[in-house]
């Protein structure tokens, strides 16, 4: 069964792999957030993690750890949050999927106080892996991404 | 389903995952690799000899993700990974100036593979963003970070230069 489900999975890759080599998704996921001040933004974003079944790790200044704390930039505000079922199964298919965990936001604030929350897009990612076996799991997790975001936007 | 079925597959993924991996950079698509160092160490060895690369080039460890005990103590299988995540104060402020998009890859991330009594560490791939990230800005930056990354590998596994 082993070598059989081996076979398939490089009959897969190599029927795969000759049409994979330019990237189709954008890197970045964007969206903005009229009306949010950063620290409703990152209230709501928060929540939403939570309603979309992933849960909140720690947030941080960008410059955290690098300045004293009094110091630590105020604008930027990088969120990680994670599925650890999620984690485990993208993990034992290639190693090479930590590139894109833990799952992470960015909320920034503009010198005008628009509030944008950004992201990089886990399926440009693994379109530079090149693994068809990953791939399906990061679009999944793209489709998490934006469903996240639209509850934070809409 | 069955356990044992649900091991054979398992098993069956890993490997040939780890398979596609090494086709897919054996076979030189477009897409470029991440940085590899490796050597024969333990992983808290492993850990203070990264510390003291990273010094060595400006930068501080500013944070550790145990993903293997985060996924064990949940009963998950043990990936043997851990993350680290390095930064510098000028780079932050470089990018927020020149290239703010590139603040997605800050703090720059190392992932840690813990293998029996070698331990490897593995960069983010920062050339394929050089392929979307091609202004006059970014390019020198996302340069900068990636001869910084080499040369804390190479500090690291003690030797000229990290694989590709």
């Amino acid at each position: 069964m082993l070598r059989t489900m081996l076979r398939l999975t490089l009959l897969l890759f190599l029927t795969l792999v000759g049409g994979t080599s330019a990237a189709d998704e954008m890197p970045i996921l964007i969206r903005s957030l009229p009306g949010y001040s950063l620290d409703q933004a990152n209230t709501a974003l928060i929540n939403a993690i939570t309603n979309h079944n992933y849960t909140f790790v720690r947030q941080q200044a960008a410059d955290a750890r690098l300045v004293p704390q009094t110091l630590e930039g105020r604008k930027v505000r990088i969120i990680y949050f994670c599925n650890f079922a999620k984690m485990e199964r993208a993990l034992n298919i290639d190693v090479r999927a930590a590139q894109i965990l833990p799952c992470r936001f960015t909320l920034v604030e503009a010198e005008n106080g628009s509030v944008s929350l950004i992201a990089i897009n886990p399926a440009w990612v693994s379109e530079g892996l090149n693994n068809p076996l990953l791939h399906p799991d990061c679009l999944e997790l793209k489709r998490d991404y934006l469903a996240i975001m639209d509850e934070v936007s809409l | 389903m069955n356990r044992a079925i649900k091991v054979t597959i398992t098993a069956a993924i890993k490997v040939a995952g780890s398979l596609l991996c090494l086709l897919a950079l054996s076979l030189g698509s477009v897409q470029a690799a991440p940085l590899i160092a490796s050597k024969k160490t333990d992983p808290r060895a492993a850990f203070d000899d990264l510390a003291g690369a990273a010094a060595n080039h400006g930068y501080t460890i500013v944070k550790l993700q145990p993903v293997d005990s985060a996924l064990t103590k949940r009963g998950f299988d043990n990936p043997h990974v851990r993350l680290f995540f390095i930064g510098k104060a000028e780079a932050v402020r470089e990018a927020e100036e020149k290239a703010p998009l590139l603040m997605q890859m800050l703090p720059l991330r190392i992932v840690m593979i813990l293998r029996k009594d070698e331990v490897a560490l593995m960069s983010d791939d920062f050339e394929y963003w050089r392929q979307f990230f091609s202004d006059t800005w970014s390019r020198p930056l996302l340069s900068q970070w990636e001869a910084d990354m080499r040369a804390i590998l190479a500090d690291y596994a003690g030797n000229g230069s990290p694989s590709k």
